[in-house]
């Protein structure tokens, strides 16, 4: 029974963090219709960034978290300014290269500046609450807070604000935005970094209960597909609700029936798309 | 792009490729050892960007699976002849077929996604197909890979391998070239140039999607076929999604509008990243420093460079000749 | 049209031709006469593992330069060439070839991961080059995929496991219920160094396991893989995982309390010792293949300390062993009396060197070097020197008891 309520218990945690890497690719996506490869080197970013100013600096890890967020944000609106400008209106492919070139680059920086070592950044809260006999890392649940206040937020920007009505307006028809004297241009770069923010905060977020290393990038890439594919590419809900449902079901099956328990995010991608090609709760593409 | 003056225009490419292939075959006893491995190499990996090619340049399909394929062929060389104890003849049909098959039933089911995510399905193979070769190591020897091929006499020496190899990629990228020239092809383009416009016209977009997805993914199959004759091993990563980007990076270097583009951009390619590696280890730097300036300034690839250099030089003729 | 044919045959022309001339790099000078001894070594320098390999390329330039400052070898200088295969087999035979071929190296370094391990086993043994290993300790580079060519100075996969299973075995002796769980990531060398430590552990008769865990390879949450421990109750958990991941595991399974419940033997390198320092949690024990810090020898003291002022970190395991293997290499020359190919192979056979890590020979039947393997529990403090924590005490296993007899290793080839 323990087993079963832990697992339930990891699973939202995996959730929560899967949501918050995935919320930032389909939020870019679904505003602007551009795929970010370099997701991930910004979420590695992030967590290079943590370790700094904790580790090397000496900031509590609450308030770097923060500073490290916003130092992801300020190299994602140089990313859009510099580079994805100039990729708009052109082949997906054009786009998946221009990001995946950024990987390569991002990664080698990384290299250069902290090595090929591995770094740590302290658990500000290491223990665990013990509820009816199951142990919840009190870290875990912490981050479980984050990504459903994240979550809330971006519902409310989405929905509540002129922002959030100018990014809605900019997916569905940027043309009639433009002519209303918005600035597409300005509203993109925002976009871009408040999507690569979210995905620095991933990062940021995940360091203290893992490590800092070369090939966190490429690792959590997958799995933010996944949850922002599926999800539907631009809806926040679908990522939220996708991330939910693969992190639950990766702790069954690893109980149930292991030998898939590494396919298993790749079986969703692949049964989903084939059924609904833009995704559980996505618009099919205009 | 005029279909009609190209319809005529049959004979040239394959041409200059038998002539190239010529040479190589020739020059090979005069080449070092170890050179004809990575000439081996390169040359399977041009077959590898023209088949993809015919997806994304020729019928407008970002497939980010094509490794798959060639992973597969690779793996059916070596479980073939190691495992399974088959004779030669046999793993080489069998690395046609099986990817041919795979591509038939994975097309059926990626090719009912749009666009964008039709090439993110595929990506969901590449990376599938990759955790089952890792995780049933029984089977294909896990995470080490697979070495040792059987190979017959007249293959072992790395020459052999090369002519062999050259032989079979001139071959396969006649037959594509001409596949590209037939009306099937211009029926491909015609559908990348406006998928709806065709639909509307009443072309099957959908079955001639399929039939170029079988295409690509058998001659993909046999550029893995290749590369386990040449490298003699057949390991995981050749399934992963990094390797499905190899020949769409070609494509892209070497110009994804044109059916030669990829051939050159196999070249820069591959030659590239061979002496990128060999002198810095920050390669990976100056490799993606490199795709961002092509990506940005030169997205049509060298083929598209050249083509716009003959166009400026044919414009300034013209205006020359105007009395 | 036909003027585009004719910038197609141009390009391709003029692309072969690049092709060509760039592969006909200039070697360097090769084997005999008066230049210097060229060696090289294609290693991992890059990705994940890159970190493996540098640390152990610097301790190979470490000893080369001293070599050198002394007077060389045989009276020549050495120059050790390094290429980088980002863990990829294909880069790192073309790597292989191409030292072999255009640089022409008498002896080569083996690489970190396994797969580029048997790739260049593969091309050492077409080319009879003699290739030391001394990171990538996979067993079927010593059984199945055993060449003359090739070998070990460094303890086996097989040798790990049950270097683990015996410290079990004599640290619970006389207990018969020990609960043992186990932990590795799921693929063949997880497997395999599982079910070798679960049959050596289990005939030793002080328990058994009772759970085993294979997450998938590059997992970033063990959580689940964690809760399952738990639920076994062990005594003792085994977790065959290194690297960063270890770093991961670690963190994630402390949250749940793990440590606190069982004894944890994981590998913990220096390098984890020291990016985690206090961060490793009480009552942990581990192995180790080479820890500086643990082994009394003056010269071992020296190096470290070499080591640490010209590269500002202390050497891991692959410093040490990559050191010990390139003294074999020094001696095999020297006993040869020539440096080619054949003759360094023929001295690298037989002779009995004396390095870092003990006076070692080659083992006939598989060239494996019969090196110890380090077990023991850490200190619950930072040491004061180092400022990362030590053995508190150290088993070492001696090779005798871990090896494979030779039939074993020679069955399957």
């Amino acid at each position: 029974m323990t087993a079963v309520a832990t697992s339930l218990f990891t699973g939202i945690s995996t959730a929560a963090l899967l949501f918050l890497v995935g919320s930032g690719m389909t939020l870019i996506f679904g505003a602007m219709r551009v795929i970010n490869v370099a997701h991930g080197s910004l979420y590695m970013l992030g967590a290079y960034l943590l370790y700094e100013l904790s580790s090397t600096l000496g900031v509590p890890v609450g308030v770097a978290i923060p500073l490290a967020v916003g130092g992801v944000f300020i190299v994602s609106v140089v990313i859009e300014r510099g580079v994805m400008r100039f990729t708009y209106g052109k082949e997906h492919l054009i786009q998946l290269l221009a990001t995946y070139a950024l990987v390569l680059v991002i990664a080698d920086l990384a290299l250069i500046i902290w090595g090929t070592t591995s770094r740590s950044v302290q658990n500000p809260l290491p223990g665990s609450l013990d509820v009816l006999g199951v142990p919840l890392p009190a870290y875990r649940m912490v981050v479980i807070a984050v990504a459903v206040v994240v979550g809330l937020a971006l519902w409310l920007v989405l929905t509540r604000t002129r922002l959030g009505w100018m990014i809605r307006g900019s997916s569905e028809n940027p043309a009639t935005l433009e002519a209303m004297g918005y600035s597409v241009s300005k509203l993109n770069m925002v976009i871009f970094g408040i999507g690569g923010a979210l995905a620095g905060l991933g990062g940021a977020i995940y360091a203290p209960m893992g490590s800092v290393a070369p090939g966190i990038d490429n690792a959590i890439l997958i799995d933010a597909f996944v949850v922002a594919v599926v999800g539907g590419l631009g809806s926040i809900y679908g990522a939220a609700i996708v991330a939910l449902l693969i992190g639950v079901l990766q702790g069954v099956t690893l109980l149930v029936l292991p030998e898939l328990h590494s396919s298993l995010v790749f079986i969703i991608m692949i049964v989903t798309l084939a059924i609904r090609p833009w995704g559980l709760f996505g618009r099919p593409e205009r | 792009m005029k279909l009609d003056k190209r319809t005529l225009d049959l004979g040239l490419l394959p041409v200059i490729l038998v002539a190239v292939g010529v040479v190589l075959v020739l020059i090979t006893p005069l080449v070092k050892a170890n050179v004809v491995l990575t000439l081996q190499l390169g040359t399977l990996y041009v077959l590898f960007a023209v088949a993809t090619n015919l997806l994304l340049g020729q019928t407008g399909l970002l497939s980010f699976g094509q490794a798959v394929f060639f992973g597969v062929g690779a793996y059916t060389v070596t479980i073939g002849s190691t495992v399974a104890g088959w004779p030669f003849w046999l793993t080489v049909i069998a690395a046609i077929a099986i990817p041919g098959i795979l591509s038939a039933l994975i097309g059926a089911l990626s090719l009912r996604a749009r666009k964008f995510y039709f090439g993110l399905i595929t990506l969901a193979f590449s990376q599938l197909f990759f955790t089952l070769s890792r995780q049933f190591y029984d089977l294909t020897g896990g995470d080490t890979g697979m070495f040792g091929v059987d190979l017959p006499k007249w293959l072992v020496r790395p020459a052999d391998s090369f002519r062999l190899t050259v032989v079979v990629v001139i071959v396969c990228v006649i037959a594509l070239w001409f596949v590209t020239r037939s009306p099937f092809g211009q029926t491909l383009r015609a559908i990348k140039e406006n998928r709806q416009r065709a639909q509307a016209l009443g072309i099957d977009v959908y079955r001639h999607e399929w039939i170029a997805f079988v295409i690509a993914g058998s001659f993909t199959g046999v550029a893995g076929l290749l590369f386990a004759i040449g490298q003699q091993a057949a390991y995981p990563t050749l399934l992963d999604w990094q390797t499905s980007g190899i020949p769409l990076f070609m494509a892209l270097i070497g110009g994804m509008n044109s059916f030669w583009g990829p051939i050159v951009g196999a070249v820069v390619f591959h030659f590239g990243r061979q002496g990128l590696v060999t002198y810095t280890s920050h390669w990976q730097l100056f490799f993606g420093l490199l795709i961002l300036v092509v990506v940005l300034f030169a997205p049509n690839g060298i083929a598209g460079a050249v083509e716009s250099i003959r166009r400026r030089i044919a414009k300034r003729r013209f205006l020359k000749e105007k009395p | 049209m036909n003027i585009s044919h004719k910038s197609a045959a141009a390009a391709i022309a003029v692309a072969s031709v690049l092709a060509l001339a760039g592969c006909a790099e200039a070697g360097d000078a090769g084997q005999d006469g008066d230049g210097p001894i060229v060696i090289g070594i294609d290693t991992a320098l890059s990705g994940t593992i890159g970190a493996l390999g540098q640390q152990n390329l610097n301790a190979l330039e470490l000893y080369f330069d001293k070599v050198n400052d002394e007077g060389g070898v045989l009276g020549r200088q050495v120059e050790l060439i390094s290429v980088d295969d980002a863990a990829d087999p294909a880069t790192a035979t073309t790597n292989v070839q191409n030292l072999i071929n255009d640089n022409e190296v008498v002896s080569i370094f083996g690489p970190v991961s396994s797969a580029t391990a048997v790739a260049e086993s593969k091309v050492a043994d077409q080319y009879e080059i003699p290739v030391i290993n001394t990171i990538s300790n996979d067993i079927a580079l010593s059984t199945t995929g055993y060449s003359d060519w090739v070998f070990q100075f460094v303890p086996n996969s097989h040798m790990e496991a049950l270097a683990v299973a015996e410290y079990v075995g004599t640290s619970h002796e006389g207990s018969t219920g020990v609960r043992i769980a186990t932990i590795a990531p799921d693929y063949n060398q997880g497997h395999t160094t599982v079910e070798e430590f679960a049959e050596a552990v289990e005939a030793s008769g002080v328990g058994s396991v009772v759970d085993e865990q294979y997450p998938a390879l590059g997992t970033t949450d063990f959580s689940n893989n964690i809760a399952a421990l738990l639920a076994s109750e062990p005594d003792v958990v085994f977790a065959v995982i290194s690297g960063n991941d270890l770093v991961t595991w670690t963190k994630q399974a402390e949250s749940f309390g793990l440590f606190d419940k069982a004894e944890v033997i994981a590998p913990y390198g220096w390098n984890l010792l020291q990016v985690m320092g206090d961060q490793i949690p009480a009552g942990v024990t581990t192995y180790s293949r080479a820890p500086f810090f643990a082994i009394d020898d003056p010269e071992v003291a020296e190096f470290a300390e070499e080591y640490h002022a010209r590269y500002g970190e202390w050497p891991t395991d692959w410093s040490l062993l990559g050191y010990g293997g390139a003294q074999m290499w020094v001696q095999a020359v020297e006993a040869a009396g020539e440096a080619t190919p054949a003759a360094i192979q023929e001295a690298l056979s037989t002779i009995t060197g004396k390095t870092v890590l003990g006076d070692i020979q080659f083992r006939e039947c598989d060239h494996q070097a019969p090196l110890a393997e380090y077990v023991g529990p850490l200190t619950d403090e930072l040491d004061p020197t180092y400022g990362f924590k030590v053995f508190e005490s150290v088993t070492v296993v001696e090779a005798d008891r871990t090896m494979l007899t030779c039939e074993e290793a020679s069955a399957g080839r």
